[in-house]
């Protein structure tokens, strides 16, 4: 049999394009996190511009981490590592271009958009819908382009972190397209097509997939090539990379509503989620060990290599998140951590420690291999940007972790009369104001230690040679036939346990991929079936009913400003809640809420309850200085009460939200008179009660009207005669509990 | 950890210059990986199949019943005239009602009772007191819904007890004459002579 040999060039200027762009969003993402920090301690720097508020700026920082640097950073993993472990060039230079413009594309029409307030309002999906096209779009070529590589690959069987990127690539894929599906109510306008609890569950198996799926494989990926490259050693253990990859393939799914615990969200799906949590506890530790223990014998060269330093840093907080994760999963400690600075606390030490730190490492090993010089500009400035970064993280986690605690603790507290410790919220808020300063310090710092490595990074670029060398590499073409693993001895438990015919899968991309793909479907259907198809999970309340065409106006006033960002609409049944807010949320009340607005993080007071707490000129009086609220970290919204309701906007609207199954009947035809009645008559009363006039097509009426309508159709439910669902879901004591805050 | 691994080597693992070590799983993550999923075996059938655990809404009607049970039965909400004045005589109660008002009441009617969203309170106007003490205290207990005041004092579990509202009405009152800035203009029926004592 004669083998061919074939030449090649990999394609290594297209990894520098991604590694310029990591470094640039980074910095940018983490400059917004440092303004939006900052104005949780000062509310006023905004500047009163409406594009500077927390509520939309906070998104754009959420979305150019995770996507712009998180996402670069990873592409430029893909695109060195899978052409040499595939011993092939990428598939097509123009899809590669084509990938990398259209990312960078739908980066910057990010950043230009959200400020502006296009938002579809669910966390970290937020870009509307011709951005979630484009985006599936571009996805679409980095796959063909992708497996177009693997298809033409010289090297017979697939490396772990090849493994990991196929999950990635298609599991991304699935998460958005599904969690996406939206009906267009205008050029930059949309609902999701799933309502409330559905549509929270629906976000968060997209949303905590999202941080497997983006922010955890692909980095996997990166540590299995990028770290045994740095060390020169070999992976401490096959069996532990195949056991690992295909636990966290089947287990992450499933444990989305684990962010939905306490809410009304059916509770046998929270329970999976937790479960599915804890399960996956030592399935990560597997990266993390198989990571670490490369390692053994190599400890001498992390003393002397930052590079080695920022992994070994990395793969800890990646272990350090792993176990935080399943903790924070465990219900009872949810109830206390969950709306609090914790989960921030949680999420920076992933994102900053995980990510950051191994993307810090990649880029420092690759600086000196993409531009050709001997070495970085300064090691020791590496090793300054390490320290530094480790310093600001700690600072920033630290501070978060005591401030998440504290709060939660002050929530739940009751005095010896049985009464809220801390009846006011803002009192809670008060408290945690030296914390959020050390927060905002350890954001700088460790944006500080960004521009190190910008610095190291643009000097080691300037020394690049005039022209970069095109090493030329040769391989034997791959043959027709796969050669069969070498037979294990022994009996069926040893051939198991030797995992030879894993290696055969591997030699087999699209059978692998296939498997992956069954591995991830199957289990997100497991939870998604029941949640749309059994009716007893969503109890019909009978006095629910649409949103008038102003209330649903106003709601979207209420997503553009991003209040979601820092109010919950969730009253869990726990009983420091109840006395807080009221009645805890049914799911029923959800029905019509395209999208849910259950929130995140409650970093002002839940909301679901403040329909009818105080008059409309009290809201008219606290948009415009929330400082009335002595203490008050809110921002400003003095342009409520100047710009105009576009009420030719209404009716395009309704008839989006009629079409996915809101019964809005005739109200369709009369949208826009409807809208502008109730406008007037919220308007007059504002006068009766002592207020300016000529408020009647503003901004602010529409989101009183909207606020004025939240949570208080439960209120008109017929008691005496209701059905016997609605009693089902609402047991015995649950009920009753009167607004008591303020 | 395991025992020492063998390290050795797979052959024909080279992937880009990576290689790899047939080391079998190390023994304590087998161990903790089995017990995380026995215990969710376990706890999924206890919790959803029967098995006796209670769900949330249970755990917290159950706790709700119990602090229902153990609170103290509501004393009412009343006080008259006479002990009124003496809380408005009384420092002591005057300075505990400004604590209350700062946290309570300054969002409506100002941090000095100038007035905002609600009426103006320094002034000899009233809505709804007609200028006693025994009416400022009904109304802070009642509220004024039609008008957007809460009524701090009345249902089963009232926000502010008996004595707050008494130290509340007393600082509400001292604040009477005070002309502070940015006042609002008198609203309601005007008593001209305001006598507490």
């Amino acid at each position: 049999m004669s083998v061919r040999i074939e030449t090649f060039k990999y394609d290594d200027a297209i990894v520098r394009k991604f590694a310029a762009a990591t470094v640039l969003w980074g910095i940018v993402g983490m400059l917004v996190g440092v303004i939006v920090a900052l104005e949780l301690v000062v509310p006023e720097a905004n500047l009163g511009q409406f594009w500077l508020t927390f509520g939309r700026l906070r998104p754009l920082h959420t979305n150019a981490v995770i996507f712009a640097f998180a996402g670069n950073a990873l592409f430029a993993a893909v695109y060195y590592s899978s052409q040499r472990l595939l011993k092939a060039r990428m598939f097509s230079d123009a899809l590669s271009s084509l990938h990398f413009w259209g990312w960078q594309l739908i980066i910057v029409s990010a950043a230009v958009t959200l400020p502006l307030g296009f938002t579809t309002g669910k966390e970290y999906a937020e870009l509307e819908w011709p951005i979630d096209l484009a985006i599936a779009v571009v996805w679409v070529v980095f796959a063909v382009n992708f497996f177009g590589t693997l298809w033409r690959r010289r090297e017979r069987h697939l490396y772990v972190a090849i493994w990991f990127y196929i999950a990635s690539i298609v599991t991304v894929a699935v998460l958005h397209i599904f969690n996406s599906l939206e009906v267009p109510a205008g050029p930059f306008k949309s609902y999701s097509v799933y309502a409330g609890a559905q549509d929270a569950f629906m976000q968060w198996w997209y949303g905590h997939n999202a941080v497997a799926f983006f922010l955890t494989t692909p980095f996997l990926g990166l540590m299995y090539y990028f770290l045994p490259k740095a060390a020169d050693r070999p992976v401490f253990s096959y069996r532990l990379s195949i056991l690992h990859f295909w636990a966290i393939v089947f287990l992450y799914i499933w444990a989305g509503p684990h962010h939905l615990h306490y809410t009304a969200t059916p509770e046998w799906a929270a329970t999976l989620g937790m479960l599915f949590s804890l399960m996956l506890w030592m399935p990560s530790w597997g990266g993390m060990v198989n990571g670490l223990l490369t390692l053994r014998g190599a400890w001498n060269k992390v003393a002397q290599d930052p590079v080695l330093k920022f992994f070994v840093a990395g793969v800890t907080f990646y272990g350090l998140s792993t176990f935080e994760g399943p903790l924070l999963s465990i219900k009872s400690v949810n109830a206390l951590s969950h709306y609090t600075d914790w989960t921030i606390a949680h999420v920076h030490g992933g994102a900053l420690g995980w990510n950051g730190l191994m993307i810090a490492g990649m880029l420092y090993w690759l600086g000196p291999r993409l531009f050709q010089t001997k070495a970085m500009w300064s090691k020791k400035l590496m090793t300054i940007h390490f320290w530094t970064a480790l310093v600001g993280l700690l600072l920033y986690v630290v501070s978060m972790w005591v401030a998440g605690v504290t709060q939660g603790l002050m929530w739940r507290q009751f005095d010896e009369s049985g009464r809220l410790a801390n009846p006011d919220f803002v009192e809670t808020v008060q408290q945690l104001r030296v914390m959020y300063f050390v927060r905002l310090g350890g954001g700088i710092v460790f944006l500080g230690s960004m521009v190190l490595l910008a610095v190291n990074f643009v000097m080691t670029w300037l020394r690049r040679p005039a022209e970069y060398a095109e090493p030329v590499y040769e391989a034997p073409a791959l043959e027709k036939v796969a050669p069969e693993p070498t037979p294990v001895k022994g009996g069926l438990w040893q051939r198991i346990a030797a995992a030879r015919w894993h290696r055969r899968w591997e030699a087999l991309p699209v059978t692998f991929t296939v498997l992956t793909t069954v591995a991830v479907v199957v289990a997100s259907l497991f939870e998604i079936i029941p949640t749309f198809l059994i009716k007893s999970n969503i109890p019909t309340i009978a006095s629910v009913h649409p949103y008038t065409p102003l209330e649903l106006y106003g709601r979207d006033v209420y997503l553009r400003e991003g209040c979601y960002n820092c109010h919950s609409q969730m009253v869990r049944p726990i009983r420091s809640e109840t006395e807080r807010y009221g009645e805890y949320s049914k799911a029923g009340e959800f029905v019509f809420d395209h999208p849910f607005q259950w929130g995140s993080r409650r970093i002002g007071p839940d909301l679901h309850r403040v329909g009818g707490k105080y008059n409309h000129l009290w809201h008219v009086t606290h948009m415009e200085n929330p400082r009335v609220v002595p203490g008050s970290i809110m921002p400003a919204y003095p342009w409520m009460l100047e710009d105009p309701i576009d009420f030719a906007a209404i009716p395009a609207r309704v008839r989006a939200m009629a079409r996915i199954g809101v019964p809005y009947g005739d109200a369709v035809d009369h949208a826009e008179a409807l809208a502008r009645e109730q406008a007037d008559g919220i308007a007059r009363e504002i006068v009766d009660q002592g207020g300016p006039e000529g408020l009647g097509d503003k901004d602010i009426v529409a989101l009183i009207a909207y606020l004025q309508r939240l949570g208080t159709d439960i209120k008109n439910a017929p008691t005496p005669a209701s059905p016997p669902r609605l009693q089902a879901a609402a047991p015995e004591g649950a009920a009753g509990a009167d607004r008591k805050e303020l | 950890m395991s025992k020492a691994p063998e390290d050795q080597i797979i052959r024909g693992h080279d992937a880009d210059g990576i290689e790899e070590y047939d080391n079998p799983l190390p023994r304590w993550w087998t161990a903790l990986f089995l017990v995380t999923v026995a215990f969710s075996a376990f706890y999924f059938i206890y919790m959803h199949m029967g098995g006796g655990g209670r769900s949330v809404v249970a755990e917290y009607a159950a706790e709700e019943a119990e602090a229902r049970a153990a609170r103290p039965p509501a004393e009412p909400v009343v006080a008259d005239e006479a002990t009124l004045g003496a809380a408005y005589a009384d420092p002591a109660r005057t300075t505990a009602g400004k604590a209350i008002y700062a946290s309570r009441c300054v969002s409506c009617h100002g941090a000095q009772g100038q007035g905002g969203v609600g009426p103006n309170l320094t002034d000899d106007s009233w809505i709804n007191t007609g200028g006693t003490l025994q009416g400022m205290f009904d109304t802070i207990r009642d509220g004024v819904p039609a008008k957007g005041m809460i009524a701090w004092g009345a249902g089963e579990r009232p926000t502010l007890n008996r004595d707050e509202i008494v130290a509340v009405t007393a600082y509400v009152a001292t604040l009477y004459g005070t002309q502070p800035p940015g006042a609002k203009d008198p609203q309601g029926k005007k008593t001209p002579k305001v006598s507490w004592k």
